[in-house]
């Protein structure tokens, strides 16, 4: 799973070049570079509500994402095979019903080219380019859910369970065994909540951590 | 379990997407009088300008029907519901028992009912075969001319123009978009048509139209007669109730419908242009025909039929169209300023940018973004939630900011 640890941002705004550069297909001319990175990055560092701190905003793929309802050419799509909300820039005309739909702000322009432009999680490259570009480890690749490979016993279920085609059996030393693809993974848990063997383990949303939310809560509101 | 689906626009479409991520095994019968696979029509322009090839208009893939494992009844529309036996009966006489049923029949062109409206050569923008017919006539036709200053007329307008022909555009009120923008606003877009080529006149109509077999001339209300071989109306549209019987089906303007898109009678729902549903603004209920409403709503109908109950929680009005390049972003109601509303805005018409936000006891009413096409996101999810800006208003047009609640 990609995580932003948003108190080390300082807004250099490096990953958006490293997008820039991975996506970027041909220059045209009579633009500037800043035009040029502006209309071509797939994700952007902005400053949330009422508050000061950069961070980084990427497409969060949501499990019913309104950029889907708005399309009105079929343009976005979600890809049957890893599950990501993908745009087809052929359809896209550009009438920007997506933009204003989206509930996280992650979609981009394309003036140039007069179309809208969102994440793809740079396909099959691992980690995507603007982790690999954080030069102060905001961006992270983190492993949410855990698989013991002594414990697991390849049965599948998880596999046929998660919604995003994050988790796949396959040939490890110890034979087929749960591997967790960590750029298509969500941390949603119903893997570890499914799983016969009790060999998935999450490491941030346990029930431990929820009931110390709760209490924190309680705390502070002094009931 | 049995699902039939009448209609296959988005609200039809979004529901089958969404029966089948919960019911696998289900069958799914889509019933529509339109002949084609699912079409977009807000995107019918686009082709009419030659911006994107015919195949563009179709917003699934040729497969969607097989992939989903749907039933398609294309090109026989449904004439009745009998909910006492649920069965509908088709135009072809074909009876269809359903165990739940969607109406999704969408809009139908607000008639424009002169003298000579029958005559050849005379098109309302809401079908893929008008659409086809216009195509065919261009090269023929020299003069044209666009009834309605709509987003679909205004579109239609830029794509005739690109096609090389002589567009006049009439419009009835005294500004283009006069439904959901304010006189400034439509400025900026008027001057973009004017830089298109394309004649406006407001505050004008046609009384008669003249012709041989095809149209020939117009008759205006200002006593002119102008010249137009070609006629495109896109006055908008109503809800298509025709095969409703009243007396079963409680009808407003559309079908009314509750949080679940549950008709009056169990196991009818109805989604889309054609139901009247809560709106977020006015606290009441209408019917607005634009595509993301009706989608979501045939994903919760669709949801709610395959026994998921999620209440849906309404929508409001917006609109959104790119002008070659000057884009127009309009959401909730920038029409009606009353006292204690405040208004925040921007403006630069050297770039043609005019952006503002109208705020009511602190809350987003109404947001019009045209000429630039950032934030909107974010106002979109303040007027949505209902949120408190009062505070933050002052940044809410910045140029850096991103709002994410």
């Amino acid at each position: 799973m990609i995580l932003a640890e948003i108190d080390k941002c300082v807004g250099c705004r490096s990953c958006e070049v490293a997008c820039a550069e991975k996506h970027l297909k041909e220059l045209k001319e009579g633009y500037t570079i800043e035009e040029i990175l502006l209309n071509t990055r797939q994700m952007h560092v902005g400053i949330a509500m009422g508050g000061t701190k950069p961070m980084p905003i990427q497409c969060r793929h949501c499990e019913d994402p309104t950029c889907l309802f708005a399309c009105i050419t079929g343009a976005m799509h979600r890809d049957p095979k890893t599950g990501m909300v993908l745009v087809d820039y052929e359809k896209c005309v550009g009438c920007w019903t997506c933009l204003k739909m989206c509930s996280f702000g992650t979609i981009m322009v394309d003036t140039i080219n007069h179309r809208i432009l969102k994440c793809d999680k740079c396909f099959m490259e691992r980690p995507p380019a603007c982790v690999q570009a954080c030069p102060n480890n905001v961006l992270i690749v983190e492993e949410v859910e855990v698989v013991d490979h002594e414990k697991c016993i390849g049965c599948g279920l998880c596999e046929s369970l998660c919604l995003r085609n994050a988790i796949k059996l396959q040939d490890t030393e110890k034979g087929k065994r749960a591997v967790v693809d960590q750029n298509l993974c969500k941390g949603c848990g119903i893997c570890a909540s499914s799983c016969p063997q009790d060999a998935i383990k999450m490491r941030y949303f346990t029930d431990q951590k929820a009931q110390e939310t709760i209490l924190k809560l309680l705390e502070v509101a002094n009931v | 379990m049995r699902y039939v689906i009448v209609g296959n626009g988005p609200a039809g479409i979004n529901a089958i997407e969404a029966i089948r991520k919960i019911d696998q095994d289900g069958e799914i019968i889509n019933v529509t009088n339109e002949k084609y696979f699912p079409y977009s029509k807000p995107v019918m322009p686009h082709y009419i300008g030659g911006h994107i090839p015919f195949e563009g208009v179709f917003f699934r893939n040729k497969d969607f029907y097989n992939e989903n494992k749907v039933i398609p009844i294309l090109g026989d529309g449904l004439v009745e519901i009998e909910p006492e036996k649920s069965l509908i009966i088709l135009q072809s006489g074909r009876r269809i028992p359903y165990d739940k049923l969607l109406i999704a029949t969408g809009g139908k062109p607000r008639k424009h009912d002169v003298e000579g409206s029958n005559l050849k050569g005379i098109y309302y923008l809401t079908s893929l075969s008008y659409v086809e017919r216009i195509v065919e006539d261009i090269p023929n036709v020299k003069n044209a001319i666009v009834l309605g200053g709509g987003p679909l007329g205004l579109k239609a307008c830029l794509s005739l123009a690109n096609r090389g022909l002589n567009v006049k555009l009439l419009v009835a009120s005294a500004q283009v978009m006069s439904q959901v923008l304010d006189p400034d606003s439509a400025k900026i877009l008027e001057e973009k048509l004017y830089k298109s080529a394309v004649e406006l006149r407001l505050r004008t109509d046609v009384l008669s139209f003249e012709g041989d077999e095809r149209v020939r001339y117009a008759n205006l209300n200002t006593g002119e007669k102008i010249p137009c071989e070609l006629v495109v109306i896109g006055k908008g549209v109503e809800p298509n109730l025709n095969f409703i019987d009243p007396k079963k089906i409680r009808v407003n303007v559309g079908i009314i419908v509750n949080q679940y898109l549950e008709t009056s009678i169990p196991n009818i729902y109805a989604a889309g242009d054609v139901a009247e549903s809560y709106d977020i603004l006015t606290g009441g209920s209408n019917t607005v025909a634009v595509w993301p409403r009706a989608s979501e709503q045939g994903h919760f109908a669709g949801m709610n039929m395959a026994g998921f109950r999620k209440p849906y929680p309404g929508a409001h009005r917006m609109n959104s169209l790119d002008f070659e390049g000057v884009s127009c972003i309009v959401m909730g109601d920038v029409k009606t300023i009353k006292k204690g509303f405040v208004i925040v805005s921007q403006k630069d018409p050297k770039r043609s940018i005019n952006q503002r936000i109208i705020i009511e006891n602190g809350r987003i009413r109404g947001a019009a973004i045209i000429g630039r096409v950032v934030n909107v996101s974010g106002l979109n999810r303040f007027l949505r939630k209902r949120i408190f800006v009062e505070n933050i208003k002052d940044s809410l047009l910045e140029e850096k900011a991103t709002f994410i609640y």
